[in-house]
């Protein structure tokens, strides 16, 4: 009987080290449904969001963004390829890339690619500013739907409070 | 009865039994219910006790399935404690680390999730202060 409790023990112990949380929940978290892209053959779609983040008492933080798109209908077959940029006073940086292949067939998530850094540069507290562009190029016509989703998150546990907002321009 | 020692008795341990139930209740429920400093570390000391016990048992289980006595030696239990301590300092301090944790965690979680991402992790070295709860395993391991 204690070899069974035992072996129970044990997996019930595997289960918990694999399911553990890694990080404290955020402390704030926005979602923003992209505007949408219908693009035509050759077509690319570029968006910039920016995101704002301010929280309270200042410190130590960090943020995630994250993007997900869906396509929504397709004609014939489409290879879409997605990419996620730091927009910064000399430019834009990509920072994540992927492309799929989407059919008529196709359904659910194309993409999911997340920046874990977004704010590594904003460590200071107070208010800070972060643009990113999403850039979405296909070869073929497709529609897509996507929405980005920023996080912050608490790097002191100290349980400060903190809001998000994000825009596109 | 059988004298036989039972493998992976460590975990039927109280103190290992409560920090499972501590890890598990803090993850899924406390740390959303109120985010803060105790829940912060909590996790991380129960983690540090229960995991260095529950490589033990792996050890002992695996003896005991191989037809060998089910008793791990000291130099596994020592072996199981520096490497959940150095592993666990080394995701807190160094980038490598913490980028193959989140990778790797993602990795075990992926047939839960049913996509292969990294789980988010925010490198704290002020979590290091955690680490003596390794030695625990040293204490209840003790014959």
């Amino acid at each position: 009987m204690r070899r069974l409790f035992s072996a129970t023990a044990l997996l019930a112990g595997v289960v918990a080290s694999i399911a553990t949380s890694t990080t404290n929940p955020p402390t704030s978290s926005v979602q923003l449904p992209g505007p949408g892209a219908d693009l035509d053959a050759l077509g690319i779609q570029r968006t910039v969001v920016d995101v704002f983040a301010t929280q309270s008492p200042s410190g130590s933080f960090a943020g995630a963004v994250m993007v997900s798109a869906d396509a929504t209908s397709v004609f014939g077959e489409a290879t879409v390829t997605a990419s996620l940029r730091v927009v910064d006073a000399f430019g834009s940086t990509e920072i994540a890339r992927d492309t799929a292949v989407a059919s008529p067939g196709t359904d659910g998530d194309l993409f999911l690619f997340d920046d874990l850094d977004a704010f590594a540069g904003c460590a200071s507290g107070a208010t800070c500013e972060q643009a990113f562009e999403v850039v979405f190029e296909t070869t073929g016509e497709v529609a897509i739907d996507w929405e980005l989703t920023a996080e912050l998150y608490d790097l002191d546990d100290i349980g400060r409070t903190s809001t998000l907002e994000v825009s596109t321009r | 009865m059988s004298d036989e020692p039972v493998p992976g008795r460590a975990l039927l341990h109280p103190v290992a039994l409560s920090c499972l139930g501590l890890m598990v209740l803090n993850d899924q429920v406390l740390k959303w219910a109120c985010p803060g400093v105790l829940t912060g570390k909590l996790s991380d000391v129960a983690g540090l006790v229960f995991f260095p016990l529950l490589l033990v048992s792996v050890w002992e289980w695996s003896a005991w399935l191989a037809g060998r006595p089910p008793h791990a030696p000291r130099a596994v239990v020592w072996g199981a404690v520096v490497f959940t301590a150095s592993g666990f300092a080394a995701i807190q301090v160094s980038e490598v680390a913490a980028w193959a944790w989140t990778w790797g965690l993602g990795l075990l979680q992926a047939p839960i999730r049913g996509t292969w991402q990294p789980v988010v992790h925010t490198m704290d070295p002020t979590d290091l202060i955690a680490l003596p709860a390794a030695g625990v395993a040293l204490i209840l391991t003790r014959e």
